[in-house]
């Protein structure tokens, strides 16, 4: 009996192995979220331990917030949007147990429009200390709908990311009520949000990280030091198809 | 080697040691005084006793003994943890520089080497101490690994992989009789159904935390299985059971109880709270008695603690918004001497009970 319950147990690492692989081969089967070249401003090289020679990207991303404030909701999340993606709104902001209503309710994962060098960087980001050129601009549940609002792929990819809503009764920085009670959307997070770099790219950039970085983050790069062609594929997840170096004058490629 | 049996082995072993202490005082004090002849046979006995556990089992007979082994075991516990940091830390070393491929077989490869060692640890007859050892690296092993090839393949999340953890620590507790692992592991599934089922509704998986009702389903047939497979399972296992049981649904009630919660939308949300720390009042005393029933020191325990947490918290909403806090304390210092009472009366009865 004991040695079926150990095969069993190797069983159950062998297949969630399996299962990894499995999923990896489907997603890379087709590159349905999209194929784009983003660069150190929007893939920060991310430390995660001293000694360790793994690299790690992760993606910077910005969205045009409410109040046009560095950090706090998305402007466009408004509660018809919120119920679209599946948030159920139809209590009354005024009512006793609207707060613990809204309050208790967890994020939802959804599929993001992320769009790069596009209309939102140019209208918001020019004014923004923010580097990253990668932009949230739409949320939805179907990412078909998505694909078919946002067809180039050159400069649109969707992802997986988690929304989640806030009840705004009391404003964050004096505390004071507002008029009445608000609805507002987070993004609160795109998953996966850091992209393993395999080999031979991960030697690539592991150099450029040896020879001095501004670390994960990226909000203070200028001069981007190398592109990465990122693809997400059939499960929208990430993963690097190749590392261009870019010269430090900022033309041409090592 | 039959795990149940070494431990019996041992507790016969404590007993005998317990006996003839007592036996020396009795015949210190002349209350009684056994023959050259008895004194003579009982020790063959027990002599020929003892050294065939220790033989069979490898059980500590004597004081010095026993603390050998527990210093090994904490040398092994220490060696074992600085053992893996190595092995870890030369990983990140070289990690960088291995293929996807590599990566795959190392990760899966990890978790099984652990198992076949504590399988190997087993078949040697060691102790049950280092086989749990090994068994609970490889869960931990797999729990890495998973979360690594998660990160090496980026792949998003998924609440599956409690199922994986889960069942892997629940087979292995079961082949080895392993309680830590079994209460990890029925965790674990409790927290699978809460993030299926919220999954399910459209919500990140993850989230269940914000919805700890979620938990009570889980836990109240945790709690219920010694009672389904009654006579089936092991004492210690149905004591992991029921604790996992208990531990589980009143911390999910704990958390509904300070956050308020949406399945009773006709309440205030003062109203609700409320409702569920008297619940957990209520549960925890009632984990309390069936503890005290089955004599279960450790569910009881759970239960007193779990009911000393729903009062403060209740206490805590009732007074200190109004209340000066010196007074507030001094309050919260007189309920728990008021307890302290109650349980004094209740050990009481308990004792007299037993003498009778």
């Amino acid at each position: 009996m004991r040695r079926v319950l150990l095969a069993a147990a190797a069983g159950v690492v062998l297949v969630a192995s399996g299962w990894g692989l499995v999923q990896v081969w489907r997603n890379r089967s087709e590159p349905r979220g999209g194929r784009i070249e983003l660069t150190e401003r929007e893939l920060g090289l991310e430390v995660i331990a001293a000694e360790s020679t793994a690299t790690v990207l992760r993606l910077n991303w910005n969205v045009l917030r409410a109040g046009d404030k560095e950090y706090g909701p998305a402007a466009w999340l408004d509660p018809t949007k919120l119920s679209e993606l599946g948030f159920d709104c139809g209590v009354p902001l005024s009512k006793p147990s609207a707060r613990s209503h809204y309050t208790s309710m967890p994020s939802r994962p959804v599929f993001l429009a992320m769009e790069y060098e596009g209309d939102a960087w140019r209208k918001a980001g020019a004014t923004k200390k923010v580097k990253s050129r990668l932009w949230a601009v739409d949320a939805a549940r179907d990412p078909d709908r998505l694909r078919q609002q946002y067809p180039d792929r050159q400069h649109y990819i969707i992802c997986r990311g988690l929304v989640r809503l806030g009840f705004r009764d009391r404003e964050a920085g004096d505390g004071t009520s507002p008029p009445a009670p608000r609805l507002e959307g987070w993004i609160q997070s795109i998953y996966p949000d850091e992209v393993f770099v395999p080999l031979p790219y991960g030697r690539v950039l592991r150099e450029l990280r040896r020879t001095g970085s501004a670390g994960p983050d990226t909000s203070q790069v200028s001069e981007p030091r190398f592109a990465v062609r990122v693809c997400w594929g059939a499960n929208y997840e990430p993963w690097v198809e190749g590392v261009r170096v870019l010269s430090t004058t900022g033309a041409g490629v090592k | 080697m039959d795990m149940d049996a070494r431990k019996k082995a041992q507790q016969r072993v404590d007993r005998v040691a317990s006996f003839r202490s007592e036996l020396a005082e009795l015949e210190r004090q002349g209350v009684l005084n056994l023959t050259p002849e008895q004194q003579s046979h009982l020790d063959a006995h027990y002599d020929g006793l003892l050294s065939g556990f220790q033989q069979q089992f490898g059980v500590d007979v004597t004081d010095s003994g026993k603390q050998v082994s527990w210093g090994m075991r904490v040398a092994s516990l220490l060696g074992g943890a600085a053992l893996i940091a190595a092995l870890v830390l030369f990983l990140h070393r070289i990690w960088g520089n291995l293929p996807a491929t590599v990566q795959v077989a190392i990760l899966t490869g990890a978790p099984l080497a652990l198992l076949a060692g504590a399988e190997a640890a087993f078949a040697r007859q060691a102790d049950r101490y280092y086989v749990g050892l090994l068994a609970l690296a490889a869960g931990v092993a797999f729990v890495m690994e998973l979360n690594a090839l998660g990160s090496v393949l980026n792949l998003a999340d998924s609440p599956h992989v409690l199922l994986g953890w889960g069942l892997f620590a629940l087979l292995v507790a079961y082949a080895y009789g392993l309680r830590l692992l079994l209460g990890a592991g029925l965790v674990l599934l409790c927290a699978y159904t809460a993030a299926l089922i919220l999954s399910f509704q459209g919500y990140y998986w993850a989230g269940f935390m914000q919805r700890t009702q979620l938990l009570i389903p889980g836990a109240l047939l945790l709690y219920c299985i010694p009672w389904l497979t009654r006579g089936q399972g092991s004492d210690d296992f149905e004591f992991v059971y029921r604790a996992c049981g208990a531990g589980t649904g009143l911390s999910a009630l704990l958390l509904l109880s300070t956050s308020g919660d949406l399945c009773c939308g006709g309440l205030r949300p003062g109203a609700v709270e409320a409702t569920y720390q008297i619940v957990g009042l209520l549960f925890s005393a009632a984990v309390v008695f069936h503890g005290v029933r089955l004599s279960r020191k450790g569910l009881v325990n759970l239960g007193v603690a779990a009911f000393i947490v729903f009062l403060f918290v209740r206490l805590h909403a009732w007074w200190w918004q109004w209340m000066p806090k010196y007074l507030f304390f001094l309050l919260i210092g007189l309920t728990a001497i008021g307890l302290l009472l109650v349980f004094r009366r209740i050990r009481t009865r308990l004792l007299e009970g037993a003498v009778v």
